[in-house]
């Protein structure tokens, strides 16, 4: 760094001068502005005494430090009279606190404050290490030409549900000591300072998988775990350390206990790193991401280093449920179609165990002695624990997300070093950078593909922001909250939503299993939809789907929950009579089926929607095969059906909703497909509203009720809120001023998000009823 | 009642750093113990005890030897003890190149790598109220891989 480099000489103007003081040793640290040394030097000035006589008048002048920096050399001594120009008094260094370690430049040793915004930390293994932005764009620079030179890139991988599971406690113990020796692949090791032993089974296929991608990719371990398990665990996957070396972080080092960063390894540069893991929150959904899916071996074990993180979104979480965790916990095993229908009733069993035991947890919870960082997984564990007793603690074993994941990272490396070669001989101009080729290949996968959900998101929150329709979206997918003509998929959790039945009268809308997306997702590879129909309508109907790999466990356990009978609804058969029967190719079998297997239901909100189907699902059942109707006299019908059922499913609501707020689920799709433009009163065009519509609606009727009669001081409920017990409260009446303005704008916020004004009327009363109120007051 | 006292002013400051008087290794003799002063409020007392101890102190400009324990890109850090130094690359002679196989770093006829002994420099100090940071160099004759 030549311009950091100070050659100091006394001034030519100064000429001849006396070295008077030298305030510094060489080697010595300087700041900026210090005195480096005094020199004395001589003016002549003429008439200052007398008319015709020249005056010598002594003068003092000093070299300062022209920045922080160590002396280097001090080539003058005391009382020295230098005369030439070209002498040097003093060479210098310049110091631009580059790296500083515990706050202290470890070049100069000057103690520098900490600075987070022009200091950044790099080093995998240390927080007391933090380096400038240039000096780390140098040394990324270094790192990246390295990585060029070997044709390799960066690659970030979690531990947690990644690459291994793990998990601790005495039923694990147990049941390895049952076993007669550690199964395969399982690895056991106490951490430092602790005798509990860790169990951790690695991912299938990960010695491959390690052996492979090292060789296109140089591994970075980030993990939430701490320091200490962290080691053990890359010793444990990687004894002679040839894929990780020390390139590992950890917790201790991370200085965030939610959130992961790539900027905390790369700071300057991401566009040669890819990242998996199985979580995208804690990266903040980073366009490096390439999300697996959670490997879980050990029952009820999860993630025991996840036990500070948030929760993972709700979608996610429905996962676990004992209904869908036995399909949804085994992907792979449905890829391979090798699943047994064994095996799922094993997990099943299992599962509903674990959710008994969870009450009884606490018992347990006492004597196990664990290490402070995994207190809060030890209630999970404790729950293993039981489960263990019962069962063999663990999942069937045939996962192949690393094969995939393989795959995909080859052919993001593939076409990386692809578009390298385009930029260097210039037949584009864009730097190769991995983030837009995942993006790429992404949205590759579900081009095109226009999805509904159907009891997928649970309502109480905007759907835009639920993990899946974040996830089908990045993926290229379109989601709509509405059934339009544009959807191709509807992607359903169970039939007899409206928008199944709305979907099943078109013949060009494919309904799909929550699985089809995740597959999709997690193969990056758009799965065929015939595997993946609802079991209620699949059930017997061979012709769609040929091989249908997993059909005998879900019907096995949505047959599970069915049996209530259905109640009666009236005059909703005559509003279904004019809809036109729709032919589906070979769905007619479905319809019979779906009557069959309609009887689950025991919410409110659908009963309408099933009675419904149960009518025109027979009307269909006779038709079959032609698919040779107009298309938009299809549409148009579909339309129509779907609006007096959702008409009548508003009705049908408002007798029950008092009294039954938890609806879970199930009234999603009361959201945006009630085209309502008749002016009816239960609806005040809550479209951009994407919450429970129809629990709004009777709280409009509610409302409209209290401002005909009453004082309409309870008006507080805003559009989202679902909440009755506050409903409760306001009715009770609350006189004090304040509230009641804050009623008030809450009435107007809501005034200004009703698209419709029917209700014009009804809001101006009200107002005037709150502004008479805060007067009297 | 002395013995008692000896065994905790054993347990409580060896092993300990303070950025007075450096690492307290061992302690020798104990030189005065003060009358007992029962602390109001409690039934603990208080004793003043003067005791002579062997210490590190780390002085700038002292030369260590010292084990390696981190190698990275930015330069490593060695073990002297209880006091931790880290040797940034500028500190190094200038042949000296980060390898990340390893990691090490490759010098003409040197390589420092983790678990590798060096002598080193210690050029810069920082006391905290318990503990001492050192930053060092290996730039100088005679510095570097202890063979």
């Amino acid at each position: 760094m030549a311009d950091n480099d100070f050659r100091y000489t006394i001034p030519a103007e100064h000429l001849p001068a006396t070295i008077i003081t030298i305030k510094t040793t060489k080697d010595k640290t300087m700041s900026e502005g210090d005195e480096l040394l005094e020199y004395e030097y001589v003016v002549q000035r003429e008439g200052f005494v007398d008319d015709d006589k020249t005056a010598l008048i002594a003068r003092r002048g000093e070299i300062r430090a022209s920045k922080d920096g160590i002396v280097e050399d001090i080539h003058v001594k005391k009382g020295q009279v230098v005369s030439d120009e070209s002498t040097v008094a003093i060479d210098y260094k310049g110091c631009d606190h580059d790296t500083q370690y515990e706050g202290m430049c470890v070049v100069c040793c000057k103690t520098v404050l900490m600075n987070q915004e022009s200091h950044v930390l790099m080093a995998h293994d240390a927080t007391s290490l933090a380096v400038s932005r240039t000096e780390a764009k140098r040394l990324e620079h270094v790192t990246v030409d390295r990585l060029l030179n070997e044709g390799k890139l960066s690659l970030i991988v979690d531990l947690d549900q990644t690459l291994i599971h793990a998990t601790v406690g005495p039923a694990i113990d147990e049941w390895i000591n049952s076993q007669g020796g550690m199964p395969q692949d399982v690895k056991m090791f106490p951490l430092p300072d602790s005798s509990t032993p860790y169990y951790i089974k690695l991912r299938p296929h990960l010695e491959r998988f390690l052996q492979k991608i090292s060789a296109l990719y140089e591994l970075h371990i980030y993990t939430m775990g701490t320091r200490n398990y962290a080691s053990a665990v890359a010793k444990a996957i990687d004894p002679d350390g040839k894929f990780f070396s020390q390139r590992i972080l950890s917790r201790d080092e991370n200085l965030n206990m939610t959130q992961k960063s790539i900027e905390r390894l790369f700071p300057c540069d991401t566009s040669m790193v890819v990242v998996i893991d199985d979580r995208a929150d804690v990266w903040q959904y980073s366009p490096n991401l390439v999300k697996v899916h959670p490997y879980e071996y050990f029952v009820g074990a999860g993630d025991i280093n996840a036990g500070h993180l948030p929760k993972q979104d709700a979608v996610v979480k429905s996962e676990s449920t004992p209904s869908t965790e036995a399909t949804e916990s085994k992907p792979a095993a449905s890829d391979t179609s090798s699943s047994t229908s064994e095996t799922a009733t094993e997990s099943e069993t299992v599962a509903t165990v674990s959710a008994e035991s969870a009450t009884a947890s606490s018992t347990d919870k006492a004597d196990e002695k664990k290490p402070e960082d995994l207190e809060i997984a030890a209630a999970m564990l404790a729950k293993a624990g039981k489960v263990i007793k019962a069962k063999a603690p663990v999942m069937d074993d045939n996962d192949n997300e690393l094969k995939h994941i393989l795959q995909i990272l080859e052919t993001i490396h593939e076409r990386f070093y692809d578009d390298r070669e385009n930029y260097k001989a210039k037949n584009t101009r864009r730097q190769p950078d991995v983030k837009d080729i995942i993006k790429d290949m992404k949205r590759n996968v579900l081009k095109g593909v226009n999805v509904v959900f159907s009891s997928v998101i649970p309502l109480g929150q905007p759907p835009q922001r639920a993990d899946i329709w974040r996830q089908a979206e990045s993926f290229g997918a379109n989601c709509w909250t509405d059934l339009s003509s544009r959807v191709t998929h509807v992607v359903a959790a169970k039939a007899g939503t409206a928008k199944v039945g709305e979907a099943r009268r078109r013949k060009n809308v494919k309904i799909v299993r929550p699985e089809w997306l995740y597959h999709s997702i997690g193969k990056w590879q758009r799965q065929n939809e015939a595997d993946y129909v609802l079991p209620e309508l699949a059930n017997k109907s061979p012709p769609i789907s040929t091989t249908p790999p997993h059909n005998p466990e879900d019907e096995r356990i949505d047959g599970g929950v069915e049996g209530n009978e259905s109640e009666d609804q009236g005059g909703i058969s005559e509003g279904m009579n004019n809809v036109e029967p729709v032919k589906i190719e070979g769905w007619d079998d479905m319809a019979k089926e779906l009557e069959e297997e309609l009887g689950d239901l025991d919410d409110t909100d659908f009963e309408s929607d099933t009675r419904v189907f149960r009518k025109s699902g027979l009307s269909t059942a006779v038709i079959s095969g032609g698919n040779d109707f107009d298309e938009d006299d299809d549409d148009e019908d579909s339309d129509n059906g779907g609006m007096s059922m959702d008409m009548m499913q508003q009705g049908g609501n408002a007798g029950e909703e008092g009294d039954d707020d938890d609806k879970g689920m199930s009234t999603q799709e009361s959201d945006g497909d009630i085209d309502d433009e008749s002016g009816s009163d239960s609806q005040q065009g809550y479209s951009d509203a994407p919450s429970d519509t129809s629990g709004s609606a009777v709280r409009q009727r509610k409302r409209r009720r209290r401002s005909a009669g009453n004082n309409g001081g309870g008006m507080a409920d805003t559009v989202g809120d679902a909440d009755d017990d506050d409903e409760d409260e306001d009715e009770e009446g609350m006189d004090a001023d304040d509230e009641v303005t804050m009623d008030h704008t809450n009435t107007m916020q809501q005034s200004q998000e009703d698209e419709e004004d029917d209700d014009d009327d009804f809001l101006n009363d009200l107002e005037n009823d709150l502004d008479a109120q805060l007067n009297d007051d | 009642m002395k013995e008692f006292l000896m065994r905790n002013l054993h347990g409580d400051v060896e092993g300990t750093c303070s950025g007075r008087v450096g690492f307290i290794i061992c302690v020798l003799t104990v030189t005065n113990i003060s009358p007992g002063k029962v602390l109001p409020g409690s039934g603990l007392a208080e004793f003043v005890v003067h005791y002579q101890a062997i210490v590190f102190k780390p002085y700038k400009g002292e030369v260590v030897d010292a084990i390696v324990t981190s190698v990275n890109q930015i330069g490593f850090f060695a073990d002297v003890g209880p006091l931790q130094v880290f040797v940034a690359q500028k500190l190094m002679p200038s042949d000296f190149k980060f390898d990340s196989n390893g990691p090490c770093y490759r010098g003409d006829d040197q390589m420092i790598e983790k678990n590798g002994q060096v002598r080193l420099k210690i050029v810069g100090l920082k006391h905290q109220a318990t503990q001492i940071n050192a930053v060092g160099t290996i730039k100088e004759d005679y510095l570097g891989q202890i063979q």
